[in-house]
């Protein structure tokens, strides 16, 4: 039956990626423009119709929609993305390969730092609910939440980079250089955990069976980290599975601002260039990602807690 | 997560016990500084907007000083001056307008869409949620920025396409929540009783299941209002927000942007007012719930 | 073709500076940390160092077709030598040529290559990699099909020696063609075009290293390059998109110089910066307000000078640009000084003849203020470039200057592929541009103001400029050609295609410890195609 559930799972979350492939082909073919007058360049440069013909038929821009779809589709099936109009020639994989590694890491390094700090702070926070700590723990978080990551960026910037001068301004030649991205994103996401693990404490706290532990004169910190932590952890599981899965959309900023060669700069680059291919290939691959890691959330919450049914 | 309303909800959508609830809820609300804070932080600021062009001591895009570019801070021009040499004072205060504008209107848009579909996923069940949740699936996996930055492309940016475009493509949130409260209230007693009297799906529907979601789509919207105001900036910063010259705060800040270093007052206003006006959103929310929520407390 | 003896080796000062080479380590984690990783490494370092060097956006490939976009050239010409250049002193300058001869029809041009020239992968250049090079980059498909208009075929007369013969005369061959990046015919047949964008060979000082487009070009030093191996161990493009953040990179000594200039004040407060060298020129380029000629709000003249007459372009330029710029009266910049007509009549910042002209036209203040003529407004909409913070203030404040006089300018932005296709068919009312000439002095403006001209975006036609187009490319002689360029900057004045606005300064700077840059400038980008001359001290 579990086996089924999941089958049924997969099955939909297949045809989500296909709906989305299917939307974001026909949303791009909407954008006004053509890629191949960037190729050209806005200069004094002569431009004739044989030209833009030629390079049209280069790039199969000149068939029909429909052919361009199922062409594109097939060869995604066998892991083939095409190859970049803008960048003439080159595999987008490859590109994806390149800008995957920055996003990835930088994401890994501020959900970790994230959940190490979070995850305490919020469970102290519950445990003492209404006192300074709790206070400082809604303040900050909200506060976290509040502030714009570009715009957080930008004052970092000025303040580490340029005033005292202890992170490089730019790139990521040294490990000095992932400090101010990843603490602009870890700030949001330790905002966002605290508060859930904050609220998720507080949830399981009065029920029946800690108190029933408690009955049963077991010590008042077993109870709080055996029984609370288990089962607040569930809502922490699922924030975080949405993070990674939003990837891209956390971070399209944060690269833009700290010039990272990330996957978020690439999306943008490549839907203001009408690069085609390379933001269809994107939104399919981070569609997939939301699937796949929604799949996995649910996997893990029955692994932590089997009382939950899958019906 | 979606906490029921459970205790209201037992006596019936209508019942007697409802006022009392209110008044209880509103002491619990008055309780909490924070929230109250926010909310006063909200009047004020719906305040400044609505009398802008009064309390603005200039207009926020004609009024231009030849030769001061850039200005810092003084006690004549308290913000200073941006890059065209506009007083950052009116065009902060203009801003306010457009931040509440969009916050609230696309709000309201995808509450409108989120409500009606999640509630009729949650109350119809059957084919009908299976086409209406994968929608609402599909819209969720779909990276929403990377969505609003394509149509925004697609339309061609305006105040009207970044409204329309993010009340869109955020009601997918509502509509989760929705369905799920719908879903445990359809076999509550009062539902099953009003079906059982040969009341039609849709008047039960508005009559009986939207009033008794509310509460939670208010606190999430409240939440939601200070992400959009966020959303709305990122637009802008990316340049793919309302049209310039019009003030707004994301605008001000991404044209802020290129002078950091030389001119930092120009991002650092703006980039405040953005965190005030979110937290105070915040806060009201986080005490709605905790009004409506009477599961929640000590 | 003078100025060959200044590609002659000059000694440069290699003594190293500790105190210096501490700082620059300090400053930068990465240099230290590629600078610890061992004596040998360090060792080469001291002897040439990187120069490094910074753009706005990434470099989409290293074929010699991208060598448009300058963050692009300034890498490409440090792999790939070109025939000839336009030098740092806006001169043509033989780089592969040794020399050339144009036949008395001019559809004949016979070109002498230097001898001993080697590729990174030891061929030596011979006529037939030049012969391959032109031919595979004349074809329709590829993007610099238009550098060698009328070429009809290339004939190879010996190893060092082919003549290319035309269908009909090319003013502008030598400057454009000439500018190819050449390949290696036998490699990039192997590789084919594709292979060869991202992993090019050619005969420049530098080869290359590493690609990574969004991030960096890195390039390591050619020994057997034929001006003599260069100083520098290496050389990087870093792809930095914030000017903010370029500008910091500067300061700290993380970079040696911006290739795309930062913010006007922040490059002019390299004045005060001990050391650093800043380095004035005017930019090949005049920035304008593109107008639809076919619009019909548009399409009388007298409108069009109207609106120029309202723009007050010394307060633009003081107001936006710092003064870093001087207001335009023609089409051709004063960089080029041969052709540039300096007595052209110019339109004064002059509302009330702004007023008349408008009244004489037809064009009646409506109830909003806003002219009107047979129910039409007078409004149309200037779509920038997103994300163009440095040029849109200039759009924002010349609506102000237009509503003055009744006119209604609606500011938008778009993504650049969409303004481009949108000028191109035409549907596009305004946007804000800046016509470049790049480095060369070639004062063709056929894609831009002929009729069919693939970059008209004003829907400018005029039968008179057509005609003085085609004349003047047919033209070889300068002195024969003067009067015809004249003719067009007076008609362009008299029509006033778009609302013509400035000449730029183009301010580049370098810093203390760059070496070996050309006493005199006046052409920014080839400078940093000299990168064999430069050292770090």
């Amino acid at each position: 039956m579990v086996k089924n559930y999941f089958a049924f799972r997969v099955l939909k979350g297949l045809l989500v990626i296909f709906l989305i492939s299917i939307v974001t082909f026909v949303i791009m073919r909407l954008m006004p423009g053509d890629p191949v007058y960037l190729l050209l360049g806005e200069g004094n440069i002569q431009i004739t119709q044989e030209q833009i013909d030629a390079i049209h038929a280069k790039w199969g821009l000149d068939r029909p929609y429909h052919e361009q779809y199922l062409v594109w589709a097939r060869n995604l099936f066998v892991g083939d993305f095409g190859e970049s109009i803008i960048r003439m020639g080159v595999p987008i994989r490859q590109m994806i390969f390149e800008a995957l590694p920055v996003t990835a890491l930088l994401n890994v390094f501020a959900i970790a730092i994230a959940l190490i700090v979070s995850i305490p702070f919020g469970i102290w926070a519950a445990l003492k609910r209404n006192s300074i700590i709790d206070y400082a723990a809604s303040v900050g978080s909200a506060l976290g939440i509040a502030t714009p990551n570009f715009w957080m960026a930008l004052i970092l910037i000025l303040v580490f980079s340029v005033r005292l001068r202890w992170t490089p301004v730019f790139g990521l030649r040294s490990w000095q250089g992932y400090i101010l991205p990843v603490v602009v994103l870890a700030t949001e996401q330790m905002a966002v955990i605290t508060r859930v693990m904050r609220g998720a404490v507080l949830e399981v706290l009065p029920q029946d069976y800690v108190r029933t532990a408690r009955g049963k004169g077991l010590a008042a910190q077993r109870v709080n980290w055996r029984h609370v932590l288990s089962n607040a952890l569930l809502p922490v599981i699922t924030v975080v599975g949405f993070r990674i899965a939003f990837l891209l959309s956390g971070t399209i900023v944060v690269e833009t601002v700290f010039a990272l060669p990330g996957i978020g700069r690439l999306f943008t680059d490549s839907v203001i260039r009408l690069d085609y291919q390379v933001v269809q290939s994107l939104v399919v691959i981070f569609a997939f990602l939301v699937v796949v890691v929604n799949l996995l959330t649910d996997m893990l919450y029955a692994v932590i807690d089997p009382r939950i049914r899958i019906a | 997560m979606a906490t029921s309303l459970s205790q209201k909800l037992d006596t019936g959508s209508r019942g007697g016990g409802r006022k009392t609830n209110r008044s209880r809820a509103v002491a619990r609300f008055l309780d909490n500084r924070l929230a109250v804070t926010g909310l006063i932080i909200i009047v004020a600021l719906v305040l400044v907007a609505i009398f802008a062009d009064v309390l603005a001591p200039h207009h926020p895009n004609n009024d231009v000083f030849s030769g001061r570019r850039g200005e810092a801070p003084s006690i004549e021009h308290p913000f200073g001056f941006d890059h065209v040499s506009r007083d950052l004072l009116s065009r902060v205060i203009h801003g306010t307008r457009i931040a509440l504008l969009v916050g609230i209107t696309s709000s309201a848009i995808a509450v409108v869409i989120g409500v009606t579909i999640g509630a009729i996923a949650g109350y119809f069940g059957g084919w009908v949620d299976e086409v209406l949740s994968l929608l609402i699936d599909t819209l969720m996996a779909f990276p929403l920025i990377a969505l609003l930055i394509v149509l925004a492309a697609v339309l061609g940016p305006s105040l009207t396409t970044t409204i329309t475009v993010i009340g869109v493509t955020v009601w997918a949130r509502y509509a989760r929540v929705v369905r799920a409260e719908v879903m445990s209230l359809r076999e509550r007693d009062f539902i099953v009783a009003a079906r059982a009297l040969g009341g039609q799906d849709g008047q039960i529907v508005w009559r009986h299941v939207i009033p008794n979601v509310m509460g939670s789509v208010i606190v999430l919207a409240s939440l939601q209002i200070g992400s959009i105001i966020i959303l709305e900036s990122a637009l802008s910063f990316l340049g793919l927000g309302v049209r310039p010259p019009t003030a707004t705060w994301g605008g001000i800040l991404a044209d802020g942007r290129a002078f950091i270093m030389r001119y930092p007052h120009i991002s650092i206003f703006p980039g405040v007012m953005i965190v005030i006006t979110v937290l105070a959103f915040n806060f009201l929310g986080d005490g709605l719930r905790d009004a409506l929520d009477p599961h929640e407390q000590p | 073709m003078a100025k060959s003896d200044s590609l002659l080796y000059t000694p440069f000062n290699r003594r190293f500076n500790r105190r210096k080479f501490l700082k620059y380590s300090l400053a930068s984690g990465s240099a230290a940390a590629a600078m610890s990783m061992g004596m040998p490494a360090f060792a080469q370092s001291a002897d040439g160092g990187t120069m490094v060097v910074l753009g706005h956006q990434e470099v989409a490939g290293l074929s010699p077709m991208d060598h448009g976009p300058t963050v692009q050239a300034v890498v490409i010409y440090n792999i790939m030598d070109p025939m000839f250049h336009i030098n740092h002193l806006t001169e043509l300058e033989p780089v592969l040529a040794e020399s050339y001869t144009v036949s008395e029809d001019g559809l004949t041009y016979t070109f002498k290559l230097r001898e001993g020239v080697l590729f990174h992968n030891g061929d030596e250049l011979t006529a037939e990699d030049v012969k391959y090079t032109f031919e595979f980059y004349s074809d329709p498909s590829s993007t610099i099909a238009s550098d060698f208009l009328n070429m009809e075929s290339i004939d190879i007369i010996d190893r060092y020696t082919l003549q290319v013969n035309m269908s009909d005369v090319n003013a502008a061959f030598v400057t454009f063609a000439g500018a190819t990046p050449i390949v290696n015919a036998a490699y990039h047949q192997e590789v084919g075009e594709e292979g060869f964008r991202t992993a090019p060979i050619g005969t420049g000082a530098f080869r290359l290293k590493e690609w990574r487009a969004a991030e960096f070009t890195e390039l390591e030093a050619f020994p057997d390059h034929f001006r003599g191996a260069p100083s520098l161990a290496s050389y990087r493009l870093e792809v930095v998109p914030e000017p903010s953040v370029r500008y910091i990179a500067l300061l700290t000594g993380e970079a040696d110089s911006a290739v795309w200039p930062l913010l006007v004040e922040d490059s002019q407060s390299f004045d005060n910066e001990p050391g650093y060298r800043v380095v004035r020129t005017l930019a090949n380029s005049v920035k304008h307000i593109l107008l639809n000629n076919e619009v019909p709000q548009l399409s009388d003249k007298r409108v069009r000078r109207a609106m120029l007459h309202a723009l007050d372009r010394q307060r633009i330029i003081d107001d936006l640009w710092n003064g870093a710029a001087e207001i335009a009266h023609s089409n051709l910049t004063p960089k080029n000084a041969f052709y540039h007509k300096t007595d052209l009549p110019q339109y004064a910042f002059d509302p009330a003849a702004a007023r008349s002209l408008m009244e004489e036209a037809g064009w009646v203040e409506g109830s909003d203020g806003i002219r009107e003529k047979d129910g039409l407004k007078l409004s149309f909409t200037c779509t920038t470039i997103t994300g163009d913070q440095a040029r849109r203030p200039i759009a924002e404040l010349s609506q102000i200057f237009l509503r003055d006089i009744g006119v209604d300018m609606q500011l938008a932005e778009a993504p650049i592929s969409t303004i481009l296709a949108g000028l191109r068919e035409s549907t596009m009312e305004s946007s804000l541009f800046n016509w470049t000439y790049g480095s060369t002095p070639e004062p063709d403006p056929s894609a831009l103001l002929r009729s069919d001209g693939g970059n008209n975006f004003n829907s400018f036609r005029n039968a008179e400029m057509d005609a003085l187009i085609d004349e003047g490319i047919a033209t070889v002689n300068p002195a024969d050609r003067l009067p015809i360029y004249h003719r067009i900057q007076e008609l362009f004045v008299e029509e006033v295609p778009c609302l013509y606005l400035q000449f730029d300064e183009w301010i580049n700077v370098y810093s203390p410890e760059m070496q070996g840059l050309p006493d005199e400038i006046s052409n920014a980008d080839p400078v940093y195609y000299r990168a064999n001359e430069f050292s770090k001290g």
